[in-house]
Formats: C-alpha cells, sequence, structure tokens
C-alpha cells in the first residue's frame, strides 16, 4: 500500500469575478504528501493557501485536475462518500475555532462521534479523555463563549482529534491568537501521539512555518518552492 | 440530534415563542369550530337514530326540508289528502315555529322551537326514547297548558306549574322532558294543536308526522305520498339524516377552512422563523457539514426543529381550542356544545406537524445545499 495520504495533479480552481476576468485560485498545483508528514503551507494573503486546504480537506470541488485521498480519486466519489471521508479520516482546525455556541465543550468533541454513530457513552468517555489530553479537564462543561481563545482552540483541536483522524488540517490556527498561546497551540498539534499522523498547518508566519518539517510555498496560485 | 435541536430552538426564545403562538392560534381555531361541527353531528345522529320510521311530509318540493318546514303551509284538504294515502299507520299535523325566549343572561336569545301539537298525538311528535322528567303529558283539553324541554327548563328555572309565556299567552308547564340531546326537543315548547293556530292566526298546518304500516317500506310511502298528494315533499329519516349531515358536513368544511387558513398563516411563520434561522447560523451548519454531517443530517436537524416548534404550537392550540369549545357551551347555554372527538384532536395535531414539515422544508433543503466553503466564509 503506498505510504502517500494526499495527491492532487494538475488542481486547477477559477473563480469568475466578473464576466471577462476569471480569477485562478489554484493553478495546475502536484502535490504529494506522505503519511506522517508534517507540513507547512505557507503564502501571503490571497497566495491560494486556503483554497488548498479547502481541495485537500475536500471541502471543496476543483474546476480542473485531480485530489487523491488515500490513492482514491476522490471525484469519482458520491457526497455522501466525501463526507464519510471528511468525518472519519480528517479532522480540522480553523482561526475562527468555530465551536457550536449552543453545545459545552465536551458536546462539541462528542459531535464528530455522534455523527459517525458511536454510542454516547463511548464518546462522552473518549471526549473527557481527549479535553484531558489538551489540558481542559476543568471546562469541560464551560460553553465557548465562557472560554478563552486559546481554550476554544484546544476544545477545537480535540473536536478534530475524536474520530481518531489519519490527517488533521489546520486554517490558520494561530491567527487569532498571542504569541504564547499560539506555540502552546502548536505543541499541542506537533505532539499529537499517533502513528503516521500527518499535520498540514496553513500560516503566514514564519515561525510557525519553521517548525514544520516540509514546507508548501503558494504564490498566485502556484507552487514557488516545495522544500520537501 | 433531538438534543441539538432542542437548543437550537430554544436559542432566539421570543421568536420561537411568536411562532408557536401562530400555530398555536390556527390549531385552537381548528379544534374550537372543529368541535361545533362534530358536536352537531353527534347531536343530529342521537336525535335520528330512535325515529327510523318517520316521513315528515311538508309544503313545496325545493328539496331542503329546513329551509322549508316553518314556512311550509299545508291546508286542511291537502292533510287530509296526506293521511289518506295507503300504508300510513298513524299521522298527524303540526305546527312548527322558530322563537326566541327573553332572558336577562346577557348572552343574548336562545333559540325557542315552538311547536302545535294535537295532545292525544303527543308521542307521535316526540321520538322514541323520550322521557318525562317531572310533570305529565298534554291530555285533550288542556288548552292553558304546555310542555317544555330540558333546556328551557334549565334556562328559565321553570318547573311544573310555573307560567310561560308564548306570544304574549300564559301556559302553565304541565311536563318536563328530560335531556335529550336534540335542540328541537331540548329547547321546544309544546302547546296544542288548535291554541297554536290561533296564536299563530292561521289555519295552516307546517308539517304532517307520518310513521309507516310496515317500517321496511317507509321510501315507498313516503313516495306515494309526493306522487298522489300534489305540491308536497316526504321526507324520510334516512332523507333527514342524509341532508343533515350534508349541512353538518358543510357547516363543518366552512369553518374549520376558515381556521385552517389561519394555521397555514401559522405554518408560514414557521418557514420565516426556520429560514431566519438557517441564515444566523449558515456558519454552524458550513461546520457541521465540514466535520462530517451529511445533507440527509442538516435536513433532518433542520426538519426536527420545525416539526417540534408546531407540535408545541398544536399541543397548546388543542388545549386551548378544548376550553373555547367548553366555554362556547357555557356561552350558548348548551345550545352549541362543541366536541372534542379522538378524531378531531388527532387530525389537528397531524395537521400542526404536516404545516411544521412543510413549512421546513424548504428551509432544511436550502441548508442542506449549502457549500461548506461558502458557509464557513460567513461571517
Amino acid at each position: 500500500m503506498s505510504d502517500i495520504i494526499i495527491e492532487t495533479k494538475g488542481l486547477c480552481k477559477y473563480y469568475r469575478e466578473s464576466q471577462h476576468n476569471e480569477v485562478k485560485a489554484l493553478d495546475k498545483v502536484n502535490i504529494s504528501i506522505k503519511k506522517g508528514d508534517f507540513i507547512a503551507i505557507i503564502g501571503h494573503s490571497g497566495s491560494g493557501k486556503s483554497t488548498l486546504l479547502h481541495m485537500i480537506g475536500l471541502l471543496d470541488k476543483p474546476t480542473h485536475g485531480k485530489t487523491f485521498f488515500d490513492g482514491q480519486d476522490v471525484s469519482e466519489l458520491s457526497d455522501n462518500e466525501i463526507t464519510k471521508i471528511r468525518r472519519k479520516k480528517i479532522g480540522f482546525v480553523f482561526q475562527q475555532f468555530n465551536l457550536i455556541p449552543l453545545l459545552t465543550a465536551l458536546e462539541n468533541v462528542e459531535l464528530p462521534m455522534s455523527l459517525d454513530g458511536i454510542d454516547a457513552l463511548t464518546a462522552r468517555k473518549r471526549a473527557e479523555d481527549l479535553l484531558k489530553k489538551v489540558g481542559l479537564e476543568n471546562r469541560l462543561n464551560n460553553r465557548p463563549s465562557e472560554m478563552s481563545g486559546g481554550e476554544q482552540q484546544r476544545v477545537a483541536i480535540a473536536r478534530a482529534m475524536a474520530n481518531n483522524p489519519e490527517i488533521i488540517l489546520a486554517d490558520e490556527p494561530t491567527g487569532n491568537l498571542d504569541t504564547k498561546t499560539g506555540k502552546e497551540i502548536i505543541n499541542i498539534l506537533k505532539n499529537i501521539d499517533k502513528k503516521n499522523f500527518t499535520l498540514i498547518i496553513i500560516t503566514h508566519d514564519s515561525n510557525v512555518a519553521n517548525i514544520a518539517e516540509k514546507q508548501i510555498k503558494l504564490k498566485d496560485g502556484k507552487i514557488m518552492d516545495d522544500s520537501g | 440530534m433531538f438534543a441539538l435541536a432542542i437548543k437550537n430552538i430554544t436559542r432566539q426564545k421570543t421568536r420561537t415563542a411568536l411562532t408557536i403562538i401562530g400555530i398555536l392560534i390556527g390549531i385552537a381555531a381548528v379544534v374550537s369550530l372543529g368541535s361545533i361541527s362534530e358536536g352537531l353531528r353527534v347531536q343530529v345522529s342521537k336525535s335520528l337514530e330512535q325515529s327510523s320510521g318517520l316521513i315528515t311530509v311538508i309544503e313545496g318540493s325545493n328539496g331542503n326540508i329546513f329551509m322549508s318546514m316553518s314556512s311550509s303551509e299545508l291546508s286542511e284538504e291537502t292533510v287530509n289528502e296526506i293521511m289518506s294515502v295507503d300504508g300510513i299507520k298513524e299521522a298527524t299535523a303540526i305546527i312548527y315555529k322558530v322563537g326566541y325566549l327573553e332572558d336577562d343572561s346577557g348572552f343574548g336569545q336562545p333559540t325557542l322551537f315552538e311547536s302545535g301539537v294535537k295532545p292525544e298525538d303527543i308521542e307521535l311528535f316526540t321520538t322514541e326514547g323520550v322521557v318525562l322528567s317531572e310533570g305529565e303529558l298534554l291530555e285533550e283539553g288542556d288548552n292553558d297548558y304546555a310542555m317544555i324541554g330540558w333546556t328551557i327548563s334549565e334556562t328559565l328555572g321553570l318547573e311544573v306549574g310555573d307560567t310561560i309565556t308564548i306570544e304574549e299567552r300564559d301556559f302553565m308547564v304541565k311536563g318536563v322532558y328530560e335531556e335529550f340531546g336534540d335542540a328541537g326537543l331540548d329547547s321546544g315548547v309544546i302547546i296544542p294543536l288548535d291554541i297554536a293556530q290561533d296564536l299563530f292566526e292561521t289555519d295552516k298546518y307546517s308539517a304532517v308526522i307520518v310513521y309507516p304500516d310496515d317500517i321496511g317500506e317507509v321510501q315507498e310511502v313516503a313516495n306515494a305520498i309526493e306522487d298522489s298528494v300534489e305540491g308536497v315533499s316526504a321526507f324520510t329519516t334516512a332523507e333527514l339524516a342524509k341532508q343533515i349531515g350534508q349541512i353538518v358536513d358543510q357547516i363543518g368544511f366552512f369553518t374549520i377552512g376558515i381556521a385552517a387558513i389561519s394555521a397555514i398563516v401559522g405554518g408560514l411563520g414557521v418557514m420565516n422563523t426556520m429560514i431566519m434561522s438557517v441564515m444566523e447560523r449558515k456558519r454552524e451548519i458550513g461546520v457541521l457539514k465540514a466535520i462530517g454531517a451529511t445533507n440527509d443530517y442538516i435536513i433532518k436537524l433542520i426538519l426536527i426543529e420545525s416539526a417540534l416548534i408546531s407540535f408545541i404550537g398544536g399541543l397548546l392550540g388543542l388545549g386551548i381550542g378544548f376550553f373555547a369549545s367548553k366555554g362556547l357551551g357555557f356561552v350558548t347555554q348548551g345550545q352549541a356544545e362543541g366536541i372534542v372527538t379522538p378524531r378531531l384532536a388527532i387530525y389537528s395535531m397531524l395537521f400542526a406537524l404536516f404545516l411544521g414539515i412543510i413549512g421546513g422544508l424548504y428551509p432544511a433543503k436550502r441548508a442542506s445545499k449549502l457549500s461548506p466553503v461558502e458557509a464557513l466564509k460567513y461571517e
């Protein structure tokens, strides 16, 4: 079995701004990410890094080109099959945390498991364990509005880990946090203890990017430099 | 999913409460108005089931007995002709007027059904199963006496020996009937036929009540009367039941229809609320989809929310409609009694749920079609 988890071939994403003007958010991007890689995707605002993350995370469909997840051509899959891959194999961490405001930390972490049909008791137990791992054992029943940004992001990491994914995609995870808290979050992400676990972080913070094993630099929708 | 749906509808409490009230009003109207037509139906079938062998003959041939009965005028000659038709066991002519009862209750004037009947034929006039609660039946020569129904006795507080005034003439109450469930009898006053003719200044009759020799041939006798006597219509109980049934259905259809419109407006309120709610939660829906919620999950979540809102509204509406129908009985002093049958309750709840689900369908579909990327960008 191939050790490549994600591969893109000639990936293009165009947005039509007006009738005559088409923006190439991604232009013929070829990348290949191995299982266990820790990669930073860097680039300026508007370079296409978020678009690339959406493609890799199977949240969006390309205009041209193909994405392969674990060797499977994603374009051949139905919406439900793609959703299932997202649910079971990909964990997302967003800049805005994106927790469900009405749910407690515990319930937010349980949610992906409940979506996956895992029984409530098992989900509760695992959510408690994950929140302990990110140092939030005292905040289990707090809602996002009662937590600091760093705490919310830790809940988001625990949620991303809920279904034991193969890959975590973090979109500017430190973007809304102060430097110290940002470092803590990166440390938590880096120290996720799982064999062959892949971590992809989008960032424009060079300090964060330098911690990664490899960097993919994007400019105007094209790959400039693949240090891997 | 259910827990999340409950949390979602309690998020905007005021808006949810207003939406619930929208459904509540509609369903309460459906239940209370529907209970009246159910009440009528029960009342009518109760008073008809014990008089299966009866034929009522009135003047004219325009089809509807209820429109024609109080304006019907049969001459002595016609009455004699009717009575001489073959196959008749017993027959009696009556006078029938709809009047109003003076009362000081402040709730308007309850209807009074004034009937003139030959005292010796009084048991032909009242259907089988009618029982006197006190006093005695009218007899020949009881010119200054009247029989009264249960509702009249209750409303006016009349007992045997008391006086009731009809068209400015006093009658002494000779007998009071027990509650029977038929407005014609319960709210009726029966006086001797010839006195009634004097009182209403007429020598005509409203109707002839006919019992056939053979109950199995009731329709044949009715046909024979219509064939041999010119200008009369003969209605059998079965036809009566059918006509009343149609009228009750029409009343029910009309009143419930009006109420249903207000409930549909409530349903639109649910749709509006759910559209707003989906718009406000666009980002959350995007997150749900990103972390693995299928389109079906999103549709179910929104539908559960809208169904919950309408179910609560329906339940409260059912309760309020129930009390409104009881209140109606009280206000009209039993003239119009609302009955909330299990059928009406179940249909109203199903209607509420249906409105909620239909109202939720479009917002749910819209939410499920949101692209997660677009939804996540939404601030």
